[in-house]
């Protein structure tokens, strides 16, 4: 039961939120966040939406991971992680070249 | 777990960054020299992310990965599962997670040692995903229901908030084993310094409960142990990085904490969640299953609320400390296991007659018991062995 599970907001209830797992799989949980709007990708635990994933604060964890391995990496190592960052921001649709 | 989106899925599976990140992490071990380091998570699934992507055999020999109190049906006490066995013998309808379900009990009552066996001897429990569903189902047939309410505080607001709201019905009733994972995570650590083994060097914070809680309590408990502290995700390449995070500050002598999963974390944490849970439950010292009595680690209703509550209404003693008894099978070494001071393989019960399919011991109940997520995926060194053979 303490498990947690990306899903996609279809509808906001009254206190209640209908979403999405993926494959088909939909379930009316608790709204457990403010803010949470249709369409939003969130964390269900347990029955209920305890937050908005931010899909954009990947990119600023993998920087964080950079800021830090860099000072520690040779020169090929800083190269596969740029790529690593890099292959993130296409996929995420910011910043690519 | 269902299909996640493909900005996550990146994250458990791209092998060239796995790669990477492992070789700051054997350069950042290496700098530390030959000390031991031992890092403790704190929640089932980051055990669950280690065991099941062998994340052990990526690791250098130094750096040791351990799994804590992380998993409430666990250190849910014998005696509130015999509670709830007795009331639904007596025919009051005892709606349960499908884990806790499954959960033995110590001794028996009236010839069941788990809700499973109570339902089979003609007990009256139901298995639902959510306390939503009870709150449904027992609002649409008005029968006298208790919901066994088991959790950390990430399971809170699926119970709190529909209390607080008043959509709770007057006929069901909440048997509140709720528990806090920080003050058992001190417990944890303080249980390592007190048996002079080796002390937890690095906390990997769960991300979960800190999306309740905020990153705030890890930092008070890196500063009282002087340890760093990454709240960290759940992917695999996330555990990855907090571990090349945490490894940095050890060997920098840095003792602070770090949010790695800040798509969801914040430092002040769901603060909406957090005011409904002050109105609507008190914390208290409560018991843990194999463990005793741990201060402020649980939490009751209050006020108002109390109104719902199954130990009121039912006459069902709560737990006191001069009660309390140790509450684990015979030879069963799951308190140790989940004070990160024993592994599963340890145990003389493991995968001989303790098995995910008839549990002796609670770890090995849960998907995320270590007991149940070691036999279920080789975290015995199997991760290990394949990883040698492999040449990775």
């Amino acid at each position: 039961m303490c498990w947690g599970v990306p899903a996609r907001v279809v509808e906001i209830r009254e206190y209640t939120a209908i979403v999405d797992f993926g494959g088909g799989s939909t379930r009316e949980v608790v709204l457990a966040a403010n803010g949470i709007k249709e369409g939003d990708l969130v964390m269900v635990h347990a029955g209920a939406i305890i937050g908005r994933i931010s899909e954009e604060e990947i990119l600023s964890s993998l920087e964080l991971y950079k800021e830090m391995a860099t000072s520690l990496a040779d020169s090929e190592e800083r190269r596969e992680i740029e790529e690593y960052i890099q292959r993130y921001k296409q996929l995420l649709g910011v910043g690519h070249k | 777990m269902a299909e996640s989106p493909e900005s996550l899925q990146v994250l458990r599976y791209d092998a060239a960054a796995a790669s990477s990140i492992k070789k700051t992490i054997w350069r950042l071990a290496n700098k530390l020299g030959s000390k031991k380091i031992k890092l403790m998570n704190f929640c089932g699934t980051h055990e669950w992310t280690t065991v099941h992507f062998g994340l052990r055999s990526l690791m250098p020999p130094n750096v040791e990965l351990v799994a804590g109190p992380g998993c409430p049906v666990c250190v849910t006490p014998s005696y509130y599962i015999e509670q709830a066995i007795k009331l639904s013998m007596d025919g009051v309808r005892v709606f349960s997670f499908g884990d806790a379900f499954k959960l033995p009990s110590l001794r028996r009552v009236k010839g069941a040692r788990s809700l499973e066996d109570a339902k089979a001897l003609g007990g009256n429990v139901e298995v639902v995903y959510s306390f939503l569903d009870a709150v449904k189902k027992a609002s649409k047939d008005g029968k006298d229901s208790v919901f066994l309410g088991i959790g950390f505080e990430t399971t809170t607001p699926s119970y709190s908030i529909p209390l607080y709201g008043g959509h709770v019905p007057e006929n069901l009733y909440f048997m509140s084993v709720l528990r806090l994972t920080p003050p058992a995570a001190s417990y944890a650590i303080e249980a390592a310094l007190e048996r002079g083994v080796t002390p937890v060097q690095g906390i990997i914070a769960p991300g979960h409960v800190s999306t309740i809680t905020g990153a705030k309590p890890w930092d008070e408990m890196a500063r009282r142990f002087g340890i760093p502290a990454v709240v960290s995700g759940f992917e695999p390449l996330d555990l990855l990085m907090s571990i090349a995070m945490l490894l940095k500050m050890i060997w920098e002598g840095e003792a602070r904490v770090v949010i790695e999963y800040k798509r969801l974390v914040s430092w002040e944490g769901n603060r909406y969640v957090q005011e409904v849970n002050s109105r609507v439950f008190s914390v208290e010292d409560a018991a843990w299953r194999g463990l005793g009595f741990i201060p402020e680690s649980g939490l009751e209703l209050k006020g108002s609320y109390a109104a719902h509550d199954a130990f009121k209404e039912f006459g069902v003693k709560r737990l006191s400390a001069e009660e309390w008894s140790y509450d684990l099978p015979a030879a069963c070494k799951c308190a140790d296991i989940t004070l990160g001071l024993a592994k599963p393989t340890d145990c003389p019960l493991f995968k001989r007659v303790c098995m995910p399919e008839h549990p002796i011991g609670p770890c090995m109940v849960s998907l995320e018991g270590t007991c149940a997520v070691w036999a279920r995926f080789g975290g015995g060194g199997l991760a290990e062995e394949i990883a040698k053979e492999v040449g990775v």
